[in-house]
């Protein structure tokens, strides 16, 4: 049994034992995944605690196929709601850098006000994520998910960071031009 | 600052992405490159090899203009360096993880071009291996990721070359002249992976 299995079946069994597992096993993960959208490390470690906890709630009756997925998804969403709801908590200053990037993937043409589908958009970047090598969408993952920064990609990828920029410059093009085939942005 | 809706959109979006995306990158622990692990290898192996073909005892194809050959050698499931004269039978060399910290089977050969008397040969010939209709050089893209290495010595020069696939691939390796882009010589290179044995099978072509 592996050791995501054994905590889940401590989580049905109701064992607090399943906290500190969770802890052990995916508490620098979430702690890193905060750490990087979030510059205060009070802030940081109650979402590690807030998101614990809604994996205590959540499962069962949920059981996700990866924690690690599960729970970083649930960290990046409680600490964008820290931003979106507490104007005292700061961002990172990485996380403004990945989101200016990102969002010129939206285009210029899809101004503020208009409402895009969330959910539209996950879809089509999940099938454009389908069409990447495995390295580039590693690099579009790491960096726009786990939020790394360059010199981190470029160790772990054993790329140089300047192939990094540049990789991830053709991908946020190619990204509007697939958001644009599509017609998710005009 | 606070973030605008448009980044609000986009950020909400990739949180949502596919959970195997996400499982399948999550950050791989610091570790040796495999290149590094090849170069390591390839560097013993350099001199081994410049040995062994003063004494006469590596063959290979001979083309015109180009008096050597490529030889290819595998760790086999011995442990040991072997040469693949035909078909051999080689672990699946790197289990845990590979370079993007994914677990993955992975093979790994060395190939030896060599040419006697000729020091100049890096500067004279350089190494192509082809997937696919694809020339991939120090990429590291799926699904060939193919790194190469060379080291020279005397008159040798070897390359690493590291890979994955889940089921069969072919790959053509080909000496290429620099200056004027003819491939000089070429082996090709069948590769199988069999989940079951944990092996992969290289049978040249």
């Amino acid at each position: 049994m592996s050791e995501q299995e054994k905590i889940i079946a401590l989580l049905h069994g109701r064992s607090e034992q399943a906290i500190r597992e969770l802890e052990r096993c995916y508490g620098g993960l979430c702690s890193a995944i905060a750490g990087k959208i979030l510059s205060s490390r009070e802030d940081v470690q109650e979402i590690v605690n807030d998101t614990l906890l809604a994996a205590w709630n959540n499962i069962p009756p949920e059981c996700p196929r990866s924690l690690s997925a599960y729970l970083s998804r649930i960290t990046r969403n409680l600490s964008l709601a820290r931003l979106r709801n507490n104007r005292a908590a700061r961002r990172n200053e990485q996380l403004t850098v990945c989101l200016e990037e990102l969002e010129f993937c939206l285009g210029d043409s899809a101004t503020p006000e208009q409402v895009l589908n969330q959910k539209l958009l996950t879809q089509a970047i999940n099938a454009f994520l389908t069409t990447l090598t495995s390295t580039n969408r590693y690099l579009f993952v790491r960096r726009y998910y786990y939020l790394d920064g360059y010199d981190e990609l470029a160790s772990n990828a054993g790329l140089t960071q300047q192939a990094v920029r540049t990789r991830l410059m053709r991908l946020r093009q190619q990204l509007r031009q697939y958001l644009k085939k599509e017609e998710i942005i005009e | 600052m606070s973030m605008t809706q448009r980044q609000q959109t986009i950020f909400g979006a990739i949180s949502d992405l596919d959970s195997a995306y996400v499982q399948q990158c999550v950050a791989p622990k610091p570790r040796r490159r495999i290149w590094q692990r090849v170069a390591t290898v390839a560097a013993a192996l350099a001199l081994v090899m410049a040995t062994l073909w003063g004494s006469g005892l590596l063959t290979g194809q001979e083309q015109s203009g180009f008096r050597g050959s490529l030889v290819i050698r595998v760790l086999a499931e011995s442990g040991e360096y072997e040469q693949l004269d035909s078909f051999k039978s080689v672990p699946n060399g790197y289990p845990q993880q590979n370079m993007f910290g994914v677990d993955q089977p992975c093979f790994s050969f060395d190939v030896w071009a060599t040419e006697e008397h000729n020091p100049d040969f890096h500067s004279q010939y350089e190494l192509e291996v082809c997937y696919d209709g694809i020339v991939y050089q120090w990429e590291k893209d799926s699904p060939v990721a193919i790194t190469f290495l060379y080291s020279t010595v005397s008159d040798s020069v070897g390359y690493g070359v590291v890979g994955w696939c889940t089921d069969t691939m072919e790959l053509e390796l080909r000496l290429k002249d620099r200056q004027n882009g003819e491939v000089v010589t070429t082996r090709k290179l069948h590769v199988k992976y069999l989940p079951q044995q944990q092996t992969y099978e290289l049978t040249l072509q």
